[in-house]
Order: C-alpha cells, then sequence, then structure tokens
C-alpha cells in the first residue's frame, strides 16, 4: 500500500468510526462542545502514534503469548501520561473530559490498530497510520462536536454564533443536542451519507426479512 | 532467543513494564509543581463564583482572577469557638492534609455527621468579601461525600450571611452524564437568593425534591431527577458545614460585628 494511502484512507473510506463503529462511546460523550472535541482529538491522536510507534519498534520481539498486556500496558502508560499533562496544564478542560481520556485505554482504536497493522508493519508505516486513524476519529468527533455546540449552545469554539432567544436574539438552542443521545442521531446521519456516496461500505443485511413462502414450507 | 520461550515472555513483560512505570513516574514528578499551581488558581476561580465576582469559573483569565481575587480577605477560622486565628500563612492553608493529620482534625460523632466525613480539620479557610469584616458577606469552603466521590466546593452567603451569593464546586467523581449534573450552571444558578437560617436562626436550608409539607421554596433548592442522591447529600454537607458544628459560631460573632455601630 502506498503512504500516501495509509495516511489518507482512513478519513473516508476506512474511517474508524462511520466504517468500523470504533471510538462510539467517546464520540457521544465528549462531542457537546467543538474545545473538548478537539482536545479529545488530540490525545487520542497522540496516545495512538505513541502506542503505533513503540508496538512496531517491538513487534518482531513480542511472543505471542504475552503480546496483548504488553500492548495494553504500552498504551495505559501513554493514557496515563496525557492526562497528567492535561490535569497540569488545562485541569479545566480535564475536568470537562471527566474519565473519557482514562477510558482511552479501552478505545478500540488504539488497540485495532496496534493488532491489525502496528504488528505487521515497518515504524514509518505504522506512524502514518496512526496519524491517519487518530485524523479520521478527530473528522467525525469535530463534525459532530459542530452540530452539537452550533444547534444546542448556538455558538462554536466558544464564541456565540447565533443570538439566543433568551439574549434578545431569534435562536432557540436545542436541548437535545446537549445529551449524549443526540450525537447517536448525527453519526448516523453521516455514516448514511457517506455509505450513499460510497456503496462499498454498506454491510450486507445480518437478517432476510422473512417472506410468507419460506414460513409455510 | 525463541520468541515464543517462556523466559522470552517474562524478560518482555517485565522490561516492558519496568520502561513504562518509569515513564509514567517520570511524567508525574515532573509535572508536580506546575500542578499545585494551577490547582490554586482554579480554586480561586471558584471562590469568586461563589462570592458572586465572577459569573462562572472560565470567565476570566488567570490575571483577572488574581486581581479579583486579592479583594478578598482570606481568614483561618477555629470552628469550635468562631474566633478568626492570626496566622500570617493562613492563605497557604491546607485543610485537606490537616483533616487527616490526628494532631489538626476532630473526629466528628456518627449521629452528627451528616457530611459523612468522619474527621473535619479543626480550622478552616473562609474568605471575607470586601469591606472585611462581615457586611460584605463571606465565602465558605465546603465537602462532603457525595453518592460515589466526595466533593469539595464553596458556598457564598451576602451581607446578611443568610442568603446564598453563589455556590461552585470544584473537584468531584459522581457518575458522568448523571450524577455530575449538579454542575450544571443553570441548576448552581437556582441556588441565588435562597436563605439558609429561618427567622429564629435556626437551620431550615435543605436540597430535596418538592412536596406537601417540605420546606418551604425560600429554603429550598429542588433536588435534580435522576441525580437525587448527590443533590441530597449536597445539601446535607451544607447543612454540616454551615450548622452549628462548623462555621455557625463563626457567622454568629460575624453578625454581631456586623450589628455593632
Amino acid at each position: 500500500m502506498r503512504k500516501r494511502d495509509i495516511l489518507l484512507r482512513p478519513l473516508v473510506d476506512e474511517n474508524p468510526i462511520t466504517l468500523q463503529i470504533l471510538g462510539i462511546c467517546s464520540a457521544l460523550a465528549i462531542s457537546n462542545t467543538v474545545l473538548t472535541a478537539l482536545t479529545m482529538s488530540a490525545a487520542l491522536t497522540s496516545v495512538l502514534v505513541f502506542s503505533n510507534l513503540t508496538i512496531s519498534l517491538l513487534r518482531r520481539q513480542l511472543p505471542s503469548s504475552v503480546r496483548l498486556i504488553v500492548q495494553v500496558t504500552i498504551v495505559a502508560s501513554a493514557v496515563i501520561i496525557v492526562d497528567e499533562i492535561l490535569r497540569a496544564y488545562a485541569p479545566e478542560m480535564s475536568r470537562a473530559l471527566t474519565v473519557y481520556v482514562g477510558l482511552i485505554i479501552t478505545n478500540c482504536i488504539v488497540l485495532g490498530r496496534a493488532e491489525a497493522f502496528a504488528m505487521s508493519h515497518r515504524v514509518g508505516e505504522s506512524i502514518l497510520d496512526a496519524i491517519g486513524n487518530g485524523l479520521g476519529y478527530s473528522a467525525i468527533l469535530v463534525a459532530v462536536a459542530v452540530v452539537r455546540e452550533l444547534l444546542g449552545a448556538g455558538s462554536l469554539l466558544g464564541i456565540p454564533i447565533l443570538p439566543l432567544a433568551g439574549a434578545g436574539g431569534w435562536f432557540r438552542p436545542v436541548a437535545l443536542m446537549l445529551v449524549p443521545a443526540s450525537a447517536f442521531f448525527i453519526i448516523a446521519l453521516i455514516i448514511w451519507a457517506v455509505r450513499s456516496r460510497r456503496k462499498q461500505q454498506v454491510e450486507a443485511a445480518d437478517f432476510r426479512p422473512c417472506d410468507l413462502q419460506e414460513r409455510t414450507r | 532467543m525463541n520468541n515464543d520461550s517462556p523466559l522470552k515472555a517474562a524478560l518482555v513483560a517485565v522490561g516492558v513494564a519496568f520502561v513504562c512505570s518509569v515513564m509514567v513516574s517520570t511524567t508525574r514528578v515532573l509535572l508536580v509543581p506546575s500542578d499545585a499551581g494551577a490547582v490554586d488558581i482554579a480554586k480561586a476561580r471558584h471562590v469568586l463564583v461563589a462570592g458572586g465576582l465572577s459569573p462562572s469559573a472560565g470567565s476570566y483569565d488567570d490575571n483577572e482572577v488574581l486581581v479579583r481575587f486579592r479583594e478578598l480577605r482570606p481568614v483561618l477560622v477555629d470552628l469550635e469557638t468562631g474566633i478568626e486565628v492570626d496566622a500570617p500563612d493562613a492563605a497557604s492553608y491546607d485543610q485537606r492534609a490537616a483533616a487527616i493529620d490526628p494532631e489538626q482534625s476532630v473526629a466528628i460523632p456518627k449521629d452528627r455527621d451528616l457530611a459523612q466525613l468522619g474527621r473535619r480539620a479543626k480550622y478552616a479557610l473562609a474568605y471575607l468579601l470586601p469591606p472585611h469584616n462581615g457586611s460584605g458577606g463571606v465565602v465558605l469552603p465546603v465537602h462532603g461525600k457525595g453518592m460515589w466521590s466526595t466533593i469539595y466546593g464553596y458556598v457564598g452567603l451576602g451581607p446578611d450571611l443568610n442568603t446564598i451569593h453563589g455556590v461552585s464546586f470544584y473537584e468531584q467523581a459522581e457518575t458522568p452524564g448523571v450524577g455530575d449534573r449538579f454542575l450544571e450552571p443553570t441548576w448552581l444558578a437556582s441556588w441565588r437568593g435562597k436563605s439558609i437560617y429561618g427567622e429564629d436562626g435556626t437551620l431550615r436550608f435543605e436540597v430535596a425534591l418538592p412536596q406537601a409539607g417540605g420546606s418551604p421554596a425560600g429554603h429550598r433548592v429542588d433536588a435534580i431527577s435522576g441525580a437525587t442522591v448527590t443533590s441530597e447529600r449536597i445539601g446535607a454537607m451544607i447543612g454540616y458545614w454551615l450548622g452549628p458544628d462548623c462555621f455557625g459560631p463563626y457567622l454568629e460573632r460575624l453578625r454581631d460585628r456586623g450589628s455593632r455601630p
């Protein structure tokens, strides 16, 4: 695979959120404002780059019996370091992200890329893959956050965009956008949009509607 | 060495664990100084919110926070007697460290332990709003058990030392998205103007679901549905800290001082 493809394919064609449906938990919880989404994206991308880099370096030395536990240890260390840095330099942001920085450890994207890519590719390619997947995750998270913050609070990055009805404007915030459930709808709409453009992403149906003939047979 | 031999597995596991633990502890040690500074200014932000001097914790940049925070006078209060203690380094008093130090703390009798703390420090750091004699109001530190975690915050009282000026919490680990909804600005804003004490001076304030025969709306903040336990615990903790066992005697003294010409 060409280097360019490794970096760019995770953006749309192999997006971890919209195609693989990974990392949904944090995408739902952290996408209520653009700033938290950006911070979370940066945190996940840096953890991903660190873990892919380290695991790719060690890949020939990793016995398969302890492979997973070593990967988890590396990911967990990276997450703790990122969490500590956030806590020291951006304490308010760290509070806004609550447990979700810590939960990057269990984010399927990180372990998924380690297992599926870093274990079998050279260091340079693994880093590109990590950046690509980090950006793919970030793109969806920020897109969802833009919709939620704009419609839920009338602002972007905390800057008022739509004049609120409460302050003499015309815009009534959509309270639904402030609860995590709204991210479900927005992500579903994004997946729908992507898959109607790229038919190859559509999955085969798990169940066929059963027809009358079959039932009577 | 064969990659699948048990020895190799053990070596790799121990090696990775060692390198990772060194990295994590190095980060922790390197970050401690800036961590301490950051927490202080973060607390100052919440003191300002509780004192009604800042609309929200994020309203001002660090410098503005420091300027406004200097308008307050920190006083170390002996909770037992309600007397202000003369201490030049009052502002750096660490109440949390004091609460676990047997020398500097007292055990709370079980039947009076509304905030479920077990022990509390003998002294607490309060902040007087200008003109610094109690007639401008006061910001008091409070903490207590929520549903899962200990919640730390500040509550500000107005010049009558009865009406709530504001309230702000700076540390908690309640269930994200459920219990932690007590941090929502609209709910915290509903505390403004509620009275703590009744006509006769007894503590009437509570956080509860509205019900017939309950305390009147002037003394009650409505509990958050879905976070009822956390809300009620917060109410109990306010009751404990503003009650006769903690800041009660101090507030009494401030009131006396304010009523003298």
